[in-house]
């Protein structure tokens, strides 16, 4: 199984405080990884890392071998990123917006026309997908904006809360697509603070708290690793562990 | 307590805010500032409307008296000596003033004669501000006093066979206005006011597209932030700069288009307004050519120029505050100093000459960069070369200064991770988001 991301000690640091402290973890083709952790844990400044959106402070991020840092423009080839609680211009109907991104990939119509048919078939919003955007419920525009996050089939998508704020049956369809599209070969870097969501979606877990990745594995490895019964558990003394306390059973 | 109180004090503490109340100070400290602005240019064209200045070709006894009379009306007399029009306008301007009156060698023998004595009002043409033909409507007072004070003096030395209309009016006056060292027999007061009708669109155009173009970037910045639909851009395969270019050309070149059907829509009630006094349009329209006062088309192109690189500061400007702004509601109260800067010089040059300003006030008004573009018909017009050229220069130069720092903002962390917010009670203006 090759590696499709390398992520060698991110660190970021703002003024004031350490978002993201020496991250380190690979993603192999085909699979997916999730960050977990609380809200402010670090997970979103890592994603924006690998996404090129800002700039490490220290370390770096190797997507199929390319560096974000050294070569960011060639790494946003390899790369989509669905930020948490995105939008999508309303004004422009589902279709559109999706030919405008496929656009920004590739200048081959035909490519496009292929990425489009792709997204339009995974967002399955039928006759819908020709009304505009800003007349989408909530899970619509999700679905949609996932849809665009895949049709170019990307070494890595990279979600960032992908189900949040969706109801039970949106998130369920959407951890659906993600899994079906893992199965085709696409790795996927997700963040959530959702640990029970991630248990059964992910094939391997981060547990990330303030800016510091503590431990990685997959969900069965990890809970017995901390004799817990789900990654909520896990976290608790994974995070407890790191800063010296006991572990209570 | 009654349960509408309570609904009424949530509404106000959302209305009232420190962004609202930054603005109404923001917008009092401004109409002060104008109020003494203007109000010193008045006070200092009332005081020169009480000098008058006069050349006495005659020099006798009757223009003595007209000029005797004027002094008893309160207006303090300045006999000019100089041998050409030009010569008598710089000893007037020693006295700030720009016109005078100048009494004909045949005076006093033509009103023994019975005949109308022609006195020639000349008056230097500066600018096209409200305020500055208040000299000139002076000097034409003065003779309309003069013409009064002998129509009475003749009346009352009646004879049989007087004639009523020359008793009435024995003394008229003769308009030239003097532009440069060209010069026309026009009132200059009814040439400022035409050729302000000609050319006050201008600045007009200028102020609706700078709130335009900056109202219409900052909220599309602001929205792709708060949307993240820029996240989802800047991590797709573009880079920032293209990103950066497309919204500010697309800005512009709605903002041009704006100005095109400004342009068609003011010309067309311009010349509407113009139709009815078509009468006088010909002689007047010639007295603009001779003396130079109209836009040739290079001159349009140059105020063109001029309007677009203001409209670039102002895009370039928006995007920075787009940039960092947190919401589109927090964008509407960063537009704010946008405006103002916009609004002062508009105000001011409308009203006033910036060159006769204080030094203070003029270079406060010079480092806005629009106040250059307000100027710049009258700069071109009046052959101020170097103000012109030199205002635009100096929009060139702030402009790639405000493009390099919106580019430094679109091309690093910052266009993520700073937000400036008035509204938040918090004093850290610079918030740290999305850790």
């Amino acid at each position: 199984m090759s590696i499709t991301l390398q992520v060698d000690k991110l660190t970021k640091i703002y003024t004031q405080a350490k978002a993201a402290n020496a991250v380190e973890f690979e993603v192999n083709s085909g699979e997916i990884f999730a960050l977990i952790g609380p809200n402010g844990a670090g997970k979103t400044t890592t994603l924006r890392m690998i996404a090129t959106l800002i700039k490490p402070t220290e370390g770096d991020a190797y997507i199929d071998g390319i560096s974000v840092v050294k070569e960011p423009s060639k790494a946003r080839e390899k790369i989509t990123y669905l930020p948490d609680e995105a939008g999508a211009y309303k004004n422009m109907t589902g279709r559109n917006y999706l030919q405008f991104m496929a656009s920004l990939f590739y200048s081959d119509k035909q490519k496009i026309q292929e990425c489009v048919d792709t997204a339009v078939g995974i967002a399955d919003l039928a006759g819908r997908i020709d009304d505009k955007i800003g007349s989408y419920s909530r899970g619509m525009s999700r679905r949609l904006l996932l849809a665009r996050a895949v049709m170019t089939k990307p070494a890595l998508a990279i979600l960032d809360e992908p189900t949040s704020g969706l109801d039970i049956l949106n998130a369920l369809e959407i951890r659906r697509m993600i899994r079906e599209l893992a199965n085709q070969g696409m790795s996927f870097l997700i963040s959530s603070h959702n640990m029970l969501e991630i248990e059964f979606l992910s094939d391997r877990v981060g547990i990330i708290s303030g800016g510091v990745l503590h431990d990685t594995g997959t969900s069965e490895e990890l809970k017995q690793k901390y004799q817990s019964s789900n990654l909520e558990e896990v976290f608790e003394k994974a995070v407890h562990f790191k800063q010296g306390d006991n572990i209570h059973e | 307590m009654n349960k509408f109180l309570i609904l009424l004090k949530k509404e106000l503490r959302e209305l009232i805010t420190v962004q609202t109340i930054v603005g109404v100070l923001i917008s009092l400290f401004i109409f002060l500032f104008l109020g003494n602005v203007i109000g010193d240019v008045t006070k200092e064209s009332v005081k020169n409307s009480s000098n008058i200045a006069i050349v006495d070709l005659d020099q006798s006894e009757l223009s003595d008296t007209a000029i005797q009379v004027l002094k008893q009306a309160g207006y303090e007399v300045i006999i000019l000596s100089g041998k050409t029009d030009q010569e008598n306008l710089q000893q007037a301007k020693e006295h700030d003033l720009n016109s005078f009156v100048e009494i004909p060698a045949n005076f006093s023998a033509d009103i023994q004669a019975g005949i109308v004595s022609n006195c020639r009002v000349v008056s230097k043409m500066t600018s096209l501000s409200i305020m500055s033909s208040t000299g000139s409507q002076a000097t034409s007072g003065a003779v309309q006093l003069i013409n009064e004070a002998i129509s009475t003096s003749i009346l009352n030395q009646s004879t049989e066979n007087l004639d009523i209309a020359f008793a009435k009016n024995p003394v008229a006056s003769t308009p030239t206005t003097i532009v440069g060292d060209k010069q026309a027999d026009v009132d200059s007061t009814t040439l400022q006011s035409f050729s302000m009708q000609q050319t006050m669109f201008i600045p007009i155009i200028v102020f609706i597209l700078i709130t335009y173009a900056t109202q219409m970037t900052v909220s599309t910045i602001a929205s792709e932030k708060g949307d993240k639909t820029l996240e989802t851009l800047l991590s797709a395969p573009v880079s920032r700069l293209a990103v950066l270019g497309s919204k500010m050309c697309a800005a512009g070149l709605l903002s041009l288009l704006m100005a095109g059907v400004y342009m068609i829509g003011f010309s067309q009630y311009m010349s509407g307004m113009m139709g009815g006094a078509s009468t006088d349009d010909t002689s007047i329209s010639n007295a603009l050519t001779t003396l130079g006062l109209n836009l040739s088309g290079f001159d349009f192109v140059l105020l063109g120029i001029q309007m677009f690189l203001t409209i670039l500061i102002a895009l370039a400007a928006s995007i920075i505050l787009g940039a960092l702004s947190k919401d589109v509601k927090s964008a509407q109260g960063l537009i704010a100093p946008i405006m103002f800067l916009a609004m002062i010089p508009y105000l001011i040059t409308m009203f006033s000459d910036v060159n006769k300003l204080p030094v203070i006030v003029q270079i406060l008004l010079y480092l806005v960069p629009f106040t250059h573009t307000f100027t710049a018909s009258s700069n071109i017009i009046f052959h101020q070369n170097a103000m012109f050229y030199g205002g635009m220069l100096y929009q060139l130069i702030l402009l790639c200064v405000v493009m390099f720092i919106a580019v430094k903002v679109f091309n690093t962390d910052r266009i993520f991770t700073m937000t400036i917010d008035f509204s938040k009670k918090s004093k850290r203006k610079s918030i740290i988001r999305g850790l």
